[in-house]
């Protein structure tokens, strides 16, 4: 099965987006079998109520499509609302998008709400890479006070000039319980040596669709230099781990 | 894909301090996969410092396989006379078709005088100055037209096109500039290079790869999926960086 392990669904308070029936039209041609998806930033801030609305949508795909709950952690109720979406069974997850909501990735805050997803047994992604709010030692950071798997965007890196490149091999290394999604990080080859250094378990095909193209992503991966044993598991074996989609059926 | 294709962004060097190893026969081996004749060739560092001996490994690299490599010169601006001589030197002795300025590499700002000077002694030699192009200080689009507009008369080439977050600054500063081009290499937006054709023409916009950390068959993927009509492809494919080399007085 080929999974993409997070797409953004919805029109985005910053411009653009695509649904997710959009999404899904699209993910065929792409090769892929099944969509992890997470809300764009609505333009009336509600993101518990946008992630509610994509619960709902997920679990009317016929099982193409799960989704995670992307909150805020400076709302107060952010802890009541991700319990509750949480028991919806088409969440897998938590989303914490430290660019979008302006808060450092590693922050109490931030902290409160990846342990109490870990506590249900499941997984953080956390929008990465950032300058001042999520660089890859700061999802180290983080995943080092989690009792459960975080998973980076952008293999922890924005930068072109491939600066971010050894601080996000440090925070691999740092924290085994820290994986990396595969687009949107520069250097190509980086994909091939994160997984001769920290395994084929560490990395995840994850497009961040429509912010990177959904069919160019599939191919970065299938590009890369790897065993086929391995890129199945990072084209979608780790993902149906991670986020317990055997169960989707 | 329409053939012959030019990759006019490929590094040959190594890096030990980043774990960047990039010899030329791994270049040989992408551009064989990618069904790509011939790629411009630069330096991960820059001559004089920290590579005094850049430029002459790379004319040699240029030498072991004809036709195969073309080369810019990598240069660090803030070596004035020497840095000129070696632009002089490596144009119109070793044969180069261009230079390449790194600012985060070389904390030289792009129109800091120091690489002005580079920038128009090019120009004078007819050769184009790839400037790495994206998100870091002193390498944004609107940096890089600050040198731009100081010599009209240059070939500005924006490689990477931006970058991440700067694309449609690339996109603006393009439309204002008609002495840029840019190219694109290692962006990850198939859309946004369909969109830079529409914008400021085929005529300026140029394929590069960034390999072999970005190897020329994923990136030429991306070509493949911007929309362009074969004749648009044929001129950023090829047409666009051989009229470049070609107005090189070597």
């Amino acid at each position: 099965m080929i999974v993409d392990a997070l797409v953004y669904a919805g029109a985005s308070l910053y411009g653009g987006g695509r649904s997710l029936g959009e999404l899904l039209a699209d993910a065929p041609a792409a090769g892929l079998d099944l969509l992890v998806s997470a809300p764009a930033k609505p333009s009336d801030y509600d993101l518990a109520g946008a992630s509610e609305r994509l619960a709902e949508e997920c679990g009317a795909s016929g099982g193409r499509a799960v989704c995670l709950a992307r909150l805020d952690p400076w709302q107060d109720d952010a802890a009541e609302r991700l319990a509750a979406l949480l028991a919806h069974p088409s969440v897998r997850g938590l989303l914490l998008h430290p660019w979008e909501e302006t808060f450092a990735a590693n922050s109490e805050r931030a902290l409160a709400l990846a342990a109490q997803t870990a506590a249900h047994g499941r997984p953080v992604i956390v929008e990465a890479g950032h300058p001042l709010v999520s660089e890859a030692l700061s999802l180290a950071d983080l995943a080092r006070r989690v009792d459960g798997t975080v998973v980076m965007t952008r293999g922890g890196q924005v930068s072109m000039s491939g600066l971010a490149q050894q601080s996000a091999d440090l925070a691999l290394a740092a924290a085994p319980n820290l994986c990396a999604l595969s687009a949107g990080m520069y250097r190509q080859d980086w994909l091939e040596s994160c997984v001769r250094q920290f395994g084929p378990e560490r990395l995840l095909h994850g497009s961040c669709a429509p912010v990177f193209d959904l069919g160019y992503e599939v191919e970065r991966v299938r590009h890369a230099e790897m065993g086929d044993d391995e890129r199945a598991m990072v084209m979608g074996g780790n993902a149906t781990t991670l986020f317990g989609l055997a169960r989707e059926g | 894909m329409i053939e012959p294709v030019i990759d006019a962004h490929f590094h040959v060097d190594e890096v030990p301090a980043l774990g960047w190893h990039m010899p030329p026969e791994l270049a040989i081996e992408q551009l064989d996969a990618a069904g790509v004749q011939t790629a411009v060739i630069m330096t991960i560092t820059d001559a004089p410092e920290v590579n005094p001996t850049a430029l002459e490994m790379i004319a040699d690299v240029c030498a072991r396989w004809p036709g195969r490599f073309e080369a810019y010169a990598r240069i660090h601006p803030w070596y004035g006379d020497e840095a000129e001589r070696l632009l002089v030197r490596a144009i119109r002795e070793l044969r180069f078709v261009g230079l390449k300025l790194h600012p985060v590499t070389t904390i030289a700002h792009p129109a800091d005088e120091s690489s002005l000077r580079l920038i128009r002694a090019a120009a004078r030699l007819g050769a184009p100055t790839l400037i790495h192009c994206g998100d870091d200080p002193f390498c944004t689009p609107l940096e890089l037209e600050q040198a731009a507009v100081r010599v009209p008369e240059a070939t500005i080439v924006f490689g990477h096109m931006g970058a991440y977050y700067h694309g449609q600054d690339a996109l603006a500063v393009a439309e204002r500039c008609e002495n840029v081009v840019l190219e694109t290499s290692a962006c990850p937006y198939p859309d946004l290079i369909g969109e830079a054709v529409r914008r400021i023409g085929a005529e300026r916009v140029i394929f590069g790869s960034d390999g072999p950390g970005c190897p020329p068959a994923i990136e030429l993927e991306k070509l493949r999926r911007a929309g362009l009509a074969p004749a648009e492809l044929r001129k950023v494919l090829h047409d666009n960086q051989r009229a470049l080399m070609d107005r090189v007085a070597r």
